[in-house]
């Protein structure tokens, strides 16, 4: 046997406003969190504080000699580092400042390498030899030839 | 002592024309590309890294190349995220790598601009696992450097690369790798 609840106007108005209440925070929320977490942006590397600030020299002394402690400290932060730029290279669209550092038999030399934001290709192509840099970017780590950084600025 | 001093001279000679020979041999970059493509109804996942460090010996067709994981950009920030904390976990194995051979470096005229199509055998080690891979691939001899290019699939699980059930529709099980790689004459 068949039960039907009818509801008075009034109360089944209070139902509806409920539901559309809830159904607006849904929508509020879904957007929130498309925006601000899937959709959420990369890091500014150029604008942000670099978690450490240290000379070529000093980190790759550390990567070579704690490689565990360098990665726990500056891999997949912002760093900024100082020294005497080795050479510029370019590659299609591609601006590295290079830092060189030892002779390597398998790659020509280890380096510390800066793949440029493209807002400064033509500021670091236009950078001569042993000219004393102050660089910032988002540090990849070590592989045992090279210090990586990528979306790299030059400091003034 | 003058036979001996003759002796060491030529000894000499010999060992700088083998190293410099050795070296000649060589080709290597530090800036050629790898990139990674994939795609579903739900989602389409790209990444580009700029850093590959590899080298070539064309004496004896020996071929590697290593990449930082932390390198590769996505376009989306949290898909980068989750590739390095829960794909890759980068923090416990930040490279990859291929050591290997071309096979049929032989068949390949260094000195001449052409293109070649080659293959390539060795171990490949994603994610602290190595598999032999065979992947064919192409050599561009071009005004004295070496473009090589090769595209092949990856297989997530092959490289115990576990993804959630709750994202499996979105995430394809094979991934195309791109390799593109210019190499130089190395000269120390």
């Amino acid at each position: 046997m068949k039960h039907r609840i009818y509801l008075k106007p009034n109360v089944m108005n209070k139902w509806l406003k409920i539901i559309a209440i809830l159904a607006f925070i849904g929508l509020v929320a879904a957007g929130l969190l498309w925006k601000f977490y899937i959709n959420k942006p990369h890091t500014d590397i150029e604008n942000a504080t670099p978690a450490y600030t240290l000379n070529i020299q000093e980190l790759w002394k550390q990567y070579n000699q704690e490689l565990k402690l360098s990665d726990s400290l500056y891999t997949g932060k912002v760093i900024e580092i100082t020294g005497n730029l080795g050479k510029m290279e370019r590659v299609d669209s591609l601006v590295y400042l290079v830092f060189v550092m030892e002779p390597d038999p398998d790659f020509g030399n280890k380096t510390i390498r800066c793949e440029m934001l493209p807002g400064y290709n033509t500021e670091a192509a236009a950078v001569p030899a042993n000219t004393a840099l102050k660089v910032k970017g988002f540090c990849a780590g070590y592989d045992q030839t090279d210090v990586k950084f990528i979306k790299c600025s030059i400091i003034k | 002592m003058n036979a001996t001093f003759k002796s060491i001279f030529i000894a000499f000679g010999l060992s700088l024309c083998v190293i410099s020979a050795a070296s000649a041999q060589k080709y290597a970059t530090k800036n050629g590309k790898i990139s990674f493509f994939s795609q579903t109804p739900a989602e389409k996942i790209e990444a580009h890294n700029n850093q590959v460090n590899s080298a070539l010996d064309i004496a004896n067709g020996d071929f590697v190349f290593k990449v930082l994981i932390m390198g590769f950009e996505f376009e989306k920030a949290l898909m980068q995220e989750h590739f390095n904390e829960n794909y890759l976990e980068s923090d416990k194995f930040p490279n990859s790598t291929f050591k290997g051979k071309i096979t049929n470096i032989s068949d390949i005229n260094f000195s001449k601009d052409g293109k070649y199509n080659v293959m390539v055998e060795g171990d490949l080690t994603i994610h602290n696992v190595t598999k032999k891979v065979s992947v064919p691939g192409t050599i561009e001899i071009k005004a004295g450097d070496i473009m090589t290019e090769a595209k092949f699939d990856v297989l997530l699980n092959d490289y115990n690369i576990k993804v959630p059930n709750t994202v499996i529709n979105s995430i394809s099980e094979t991934q195309e790798i791109t390799v593109n790689v210019e190499l130089k004459k190395l000269s120390n």
